[in-house]
């Protein structure tokens, strides 16, 4: 039936297209649509809930979503090169640890953040490099070291917390720039470098390339393999940010605090609407996402819902998202 | 003789299209009746509301003279009516005998009763001539007995109505021929079988009859025996077969591909060929023999050793357009623009307007629709997006194009355009390397052919010898 009319001659359409069918493929936008769902739950919420529509508020959302949210654009990048990297919970363990590390030996905040940030990418290196060497899925790889990596933090802490006890570096956590939380500053940051790297470097769209269709990709000229290590290896990066202002907030490392953000991570991006094969997502979708668990957590949170039921409900939501965009990929 | 299938002014229309406008079609047993057109011309659309899968909107199907209404593929199961799709309805890590008895193995005390199956599978199996272990794994079967074992499927039981839905789609000449003898033996046993093709060619082989639609409609029904090749083509397209392939061509120029000795393990030996400016060299070989797998050893995509020299850019366009050529999520002009990401802005830069801008070029130049750049390429018809692949290879400037079967799964329509294409390269001094398992098209479109069959190069082919029966010959030597 579809192949019928396809091979049909087109409907004419102006070649510049008129304002109705801008307007037509503005409803039909996943992102246009999110947005619109953002927006009813927000006005749901300003309704049903106390204090909800204030200021401190949202900052207090965005405070609760900096961490696992910074995880999540780099998570993006990952994804829609084709690798679903599940690592990073365990890559903001160990860079968080090892940014406390540094800071209790009396390094600067720039310093610490520099060194877990380097690790975080050579995590990720490491990831793209097994991917590439043992031919397998990304999504087996990262689970493999989501486990090593995350042992590692055990056996090299002991289990015990590694204290981070410095001011400069504590504000990284909980300080504010320009009025706005310090971490929502990172995460904005971050979101604006992904989005500008996948939208207007040849690399970032060799990314959806690769996503897309590897093969096709090599037998273009794409180097696959150097793709996908270096969306890892941005994927780690995000990570290690994360942990280390996870770190910073907390002022003190664990180990296996990380993984405790996973969930909520991955949750972010797929509601966002990036494929979880590969292909196709953007960071504006991952940052409604990450707007999306945060209200919905904020809200049911002000309306005294338990957090064993957000949780319910944030797990229907992603399947929700998924099976959503399933059908928007039938039927487009 | 009361036909046994009848279809009276059958009307079908989708949101935005009439599939089927007012269709006559005749059915008699123990004939073999073709349905001849391009994709899109409605063949799939009738095929389906015999299977019970639509509904006709007006007109009337009738079995032995009398009206039927088929509500659901079961009313049709229960005529008689057996479908072989296109797409393979089969389990390959199951067994042959539980592929053909698939949903409805024999049971006892509610138990499969093994035995049984493979007792119930021999039959249908000996029916089409099929001689393998019914307990082995499917999967390890080839793929001419797979295609087997599913009109084995459709025969288990009372079979009166067969229809094959370009059912030598992905069959070999040689393949192809032993499916065409189970077809003439089952019309001898009173089968009436409706042969769904676009290809011509095969027609004389097998078919009694053959209707062709275009466009939602019949354009003619005539006995095989009192039409031609020429005719039919000129039906289903609307315009002679003549006008298939480009005529003119230029004066060859200077060397741009040379291949010496290229020999890739388990692919290809000792291959050597060459490609001048202007000239379109072919590779034909049988599904199997490696000849579509060279130019991938050409553009380095397998490990090879021997000598390639290639002057300007080499292009390859992969057999098969899904896994290997479209980037299924994007949008057309992506598509063209894949190879070129580097050149639409400054180093490391992409500027997407530029992108589109090019997008825009190609699509006009190749007549792609539609002709819009944002388009999803997934909603393209085969042709169009074949198209797509080969204009990636154009906005990149190559010289050379590699071509792997480029008109599988296109319909006659979109291959003609394609030819056309090619030839207008070739005039405009670019080569073309065509690897191809389709008789007509290499010896209708090449300069040269090079026959390969085990991954050697066989034969050499041009001028006066370069005909279908001395190819053919020097394929299967």
């Amino acid at each position: 039936m579809t192949a019928e009319q396809t091979a049909r001659p087109p409907q004419r359409v102006s070649a510049d297209d008129g304002g109705a069918a801008f307007a037509a493929r503005l409803a039909a936008a996943p992102l246009a649509r999110l947005a619109l769902a953002y927006a009813v739950l927000v006005a749901v919420f300003a309704v049903t809930a106390d204090h909800f529509l204030t200021t401190d508020n949202f900052l207090n959302i965005g405070r609760a979503t900096a961490v696992f949210g910074i995880a999540a654009l780099g998570l993006t990048v990952a994804l829609i090169a084709g690798a679903l990297d599940v690592s990073f919970g365990a890559v903001m363990s160990v860079c968080g640890i090892v940014a406390a590390e540094r800071i209790a030996a009396g390094a600067g905040v720039v310093t610490a953040i520099a060194v877990a940030l380097a690790v975080g990418v050579g995590l990720g290196l490491v990831n793209g490099a097994l991917t590439a060497a043992l031919r397998l899925d990304p999504l087996i790889v990262t689970l493999g070291t989501l486990s090593i990596f995350g042992g590692w933090a055990f056996l090299h802490t002991n289990g015990a917390p590694t204290p981070a006890s410095s001011e400069a570096f504590a504000k990284v956590g909980r300080g504010e720039t320009l009025g706005i939380p310090t971490p929502v500053v990172i995460m904005l940051g971050v979101a604006v470098v992904l989005a500008v790297l996948l939208r207007w470097t040849s690399f970032g769209q060799r990314c959806y390339l690769v996503g897309d269709n590897a093969r096709a990709a090599a037998l273009v000229g794409v180097r696959t393999a150097w793709v996908r290590a270096a969306a890892l290896a941005i994927s780690g990066a995000t990570a290690a940010l994360a942990g280390a202002v996870m770190v910073a907030n907390a002022g003190v490392a664990n180990a296996g605090e990380g993984e405790r953000h996973l969930l909520n991570a991955i949750a972010a991006v797929v509601i966002g609407g990036t494929a979880l094969s590969g292909g196709a997502g953007l960071i504006a979708g991952t940052v409604l996402g990450i707007a999306v668990l945060g209200t919905i957590d904020n809200g049911l949170n002000l309306l005294g819902v338990s957090s064993t039921w957000q949780d319910v409900l944030k797990g229907l939501i992603v399947i929700g998202a998924l099976v959503l965009d399933r059908v928007r990929r039938r039927d487009p | 003789m009361t036909p046994l299938l009848e279809a009276v002014g059958v009307v079908k229309t989708f949101p935005g299209v009439r599939a089927l406008d007012g269709v006559d079609f005749e059915l008699r047993a123990g004939e073999v009746h073709a349905l001849l057109g391009e994709n899109g011309a409605g063949k799939s659309t009738l095929m389906r509301i015999f299977a019970g899968d639509h509904a006709p909107d007006s007109g009337e199907l009738r079995f032995d003279g009398r009206p039927v209404r088929l509500a659901s593929p079961a009313d049709a199961l229960a005529h008689g009516v057996r479908l072989v799709a296109q797409e393979r309805a089969l389990v390959p890590t199951l067994s042959v005998a539980e592929n053909v008895l698939l949903g409805r193995l024999p049971r006892r005390r509610g138990r499969v009763d093994w035995p049984a199956v493979r007792a119930a599978a021999a039959a249908p199996l000996a029916r089409v001539g099929l001689d393998v272990d019914p307990g082995v794994e499917l999967g390890l079967l080839r793929r001419d007995e797979q295609q087997l074992v599913e009109v084995a499927k459709a025969l288990s039981d009372e079979g009166r109505v067969l229809i094959l839905d370009e059912a030598t789609a992905s069959l070999s000449t040689s393949e192809s021929e032993r499916l065409f003898e189970v077809v003439r033996n089952l019309r001898e046993h009173g089968v009436g079988i409706v042969y769904i093709t676009h290809r011509v060619g095969e027609l004389t082989a097998v078919a009694d009859r053959v209707t062709v639609l275009r466009d939602g409609r019949r354009v003619g029904t005539s006995a095989l025996a009192g039409t031609t090749r020429e005719r039919l083509v000129e039906q289903m397209v609307g315009r002679k077969l003549a006008e298939l392939y480009p005529r003119e061509r230029p004066q060859p120029g200077e060397p741009r591909l040379c291949v010496e000795g290229l020999t890739a393990d388990g692919m290809c030996s000792g291959v050597s060929l060459e490609v001048r400016a202007g000239e379109i060299v072919a590779l034909f070989g049988l599904v199997g023999s490696g000849a579509t797998e060279i130019p991938y050893a050409i553009a380095g995509d397998v490990a090879a050793h021997g000598h390639v020299e290639v002057r300007g850019r080499l292009g390859l366009v992969p057999a098969d357009r899904r896994s290997e050529g479209l980037f299924p999520q994007a949008t057309v002009g992506r598509n063209i623009g894949a190879a070129s990401l580097d050149r639409y802005g400054p180093p490391g830069l992409y500027r997407r307007r530029r992108e589109t801008a090019a997008a825009r070029r190609q699509i006009a130049a190749l007549d792609l629709r539609p002709p819009r750049p944002w388009a999803p390429v997934a909603k393209l018809s085969g042709g169009n997006q074949q198209k797509a692949v080969l204009g990636r290879w154009l906005e990149r400037g190559a010289d050379v194009l590699l071509l792997s079967e480029p008109t599988r799964g296109v319909d006659v329509g979109a291959r003609a355009e394609i030819y056309r294409l090619l030839g207008e390269l070739c005039a405009g001094g670019r080569s073309v390397l065509l690897a191809s398992s389709d008789l007509d098209e290499v010896v209708g479109l090449a300069d040269r052919v090079h026959v390969v069959s085990r991954g050697r190069v066989v034969a050499v082919l041009a001028g006066e010898d370069l005909r279908h029966e001395r190819v053919l010959e020097a394929a299967t030597r």
